[in-house]
């Protein structure tokens, strides 16, 4: 894209500034709850009892129900709302990825991956929250046969990288956007942005091993 | 020991319907201190008279010799080539329309960038001709000085995503001549004044705060800071505004 001249904006309305808020609540709600939900399936760790102990409590208290549908409706939102600053067009796309490779800048690389494993989780989360809504309560079983007989293993495979370079890339970007990691405190909150990266994948690889080792009986 | 350096560089004239975009190869012997501003004069006298580029200063004050150094914006008058490879591709920023070779008009854009932000004191105090010159704390005129610092080289403008993308983001440039502003206690505008020019996506909320203009400004302005706290500003005007007493 070359320009003479920046072109004119258009009129102000309270809509970008709202969508913004929105997509960084949502973003943030979204990256909560996978936090949440990982440490709560990795109690599979200590055993299938440990799992299905926890599930009837929160069964009991509607909380997979009620907050399962919640956390569809937040994802359908977030994603919605973070589509818009996807170069969707491929004149843009072409010069997104030009512009990446030229520059050799990780950040810049970083958004990138965001944006491709967006798309990964689109599809797959879509389908995860719809097999796990219609099959509640959660239990170590259920998940272990899913992973062992229904090819959810390999999928897994793909989509807890996905997830775990969205949620951290995600939370280091609405850091810098919100004035939080500043030029003083940039290299140590990505340090401890790749450990968190880092743990959130040992974690969740650790649990889909489990349910992949688990007997089925 | 000396170097024979390769030098691979963009060439085209947009004047001229048939000039085809192309790279051209030269070779240039390093010398003691040298810039690619030095190499690039080297070329032109030695090799190719023919050969664009802008350059005023060779100081890192003027901002016309912003290039893409090696997939990186930078000032070919603050680059030393004792700190690149022996192979340098030089290519003329993006963004900014192409005069010919490495030369881009970036005058233009700043000069649009500058109405659209109404780059200039906003005040309805009367001018007094025999009065003093209101008095301003150092702190301030400091703090005021440090973003007037741009050269408006465009550096920041060529390494953003999003002015990559959309041609009428504001950019870096034109948020750290917002902040720059906002920070002047001589000009009365507002948070919602300012947000009329900065509120949208084609603004503050359009920064996907990917921090290329922070890495590649050569004058190291606080471009990361300022982003931050005009979004934060922006941020918090508009949620000022759904509240019935908020304006």
């Amino acid at each position: 894209m070359e320009t003479d001249c920046i072109a004119p904006a258009r009129p102000r309305s309270r809509a970008d500034g709202l969508l913004d808020w929105v997509q960084m609540g949502t973003g943030a709600a979204l990256a909560l709850f996978a936090c949440m939900h990982m440490i709560f399936l990795s109690s599979v760790l200590f055993g299938a009892g440990a799992l299905n102990g926890l599930s009837a409590v929160m069964d009991a208290l509607h909380i997979e129900t009620l907050g399962g549908i919640g956390i569809a409706v937040v994802f359908c939102i977030h994603a919605t709302v973070a589509a818009r600053k996807i170069p969707f067009k491929a004149a843009q796309a072409v010069t997104a990825w030009r512009h990446a490779r030229l520059l050799h800048h990780p950040e810049t690389w970083a958004w990138v991956a965001q944006v491709l494993t967006a798309f990964i989780l689109a599809v797959f989360i879509t389908i995860h929250i719809w097999t796990g809504l219609t099959d509640l309560p959660v239990q170590a079983l259920k998940s272990a046969v899913r992973v062992q007989l229904g090819g959810w293993f390999w999928v897994f495979l793909l989509v807890l990288p996905a997830l775990a370079l969205h949620l951290v890339i995600g939370a280091w970007r609405a850091g810098v956007k919100w004035g939080l990691i500043t030029r003083e405190n940039r290299a140590d909150i990505t340090r401890k942005g790749l450990y968190l990266l880092g743990g959130f994948l040992c974690l969740s690889l650790l649990t889909l091993l489990r349910f992949r080792l688990l007997p089925l009986e | 020991m000396q170097r024979s350096l390769t030098f691979n560089i963009f060439r085209h004239n947009p004047q001229d319907p048939a000039s085809v975009p192309h790279m051209d190869t030269y070779k240039l012997d390093e010398t003691d201190s040298m810039t690619l501003f030095i190499a690039l004069h080297r070329l032109r006298e030695e090799q190719d008279p023919s050969l664009k580029f802008d350059f005023c200063c060779r100081a890192g004050v003027c901002g016309s010799c912003a290039m893409v150094i090696n997939g990186r914006p930078g000032l070919a008058c603050h680059t030393k080539t004792r700190d690149l490879p022996d192979t340098i591709t030089l290519l003329p920023l993006p963004v900014f329309k192409l005069v010919g070779d490495l030369a881009v008009d970036t005058g233009t854009w700043f000069r649009a960038m500058y109405q659209r932000t109404e780059s200039w004191i906003h005040t309805r105090a009367e001018f007094d001709p025999a009065a003093q010159e209101a008095r301003m704390e150092n702190e301030v005129a400091n703090a005021i000085y440090e973003l007037d610092r741009c050269i408006e080289c465009g550096c920041c403008v060529a390494a953003c995503g999003t002015a990559n993308l959309r041609s009428d983001f504001l950019a870096p440039a034109g948020f750290i001549r917002v902040a720059r502003f906002a920070a002047d206690p001589r000009d009365q505008r507002t948070d919602a004044d300012f947000y009329e020019i900065i509120g949208s996506d084609e603004g503050i909320f359009g920064c996907m705060g990917l921090l290329a203009c922070e890495d590649v400004c050569p004058k190291h302005l606080p471009l990361q800071t300022q982003l931050g706290y005009l979004r934060r500003k922006m941020g918090l005007t508009v949620l000022k505004r759904l509240l019935p007493f908020g304006g």
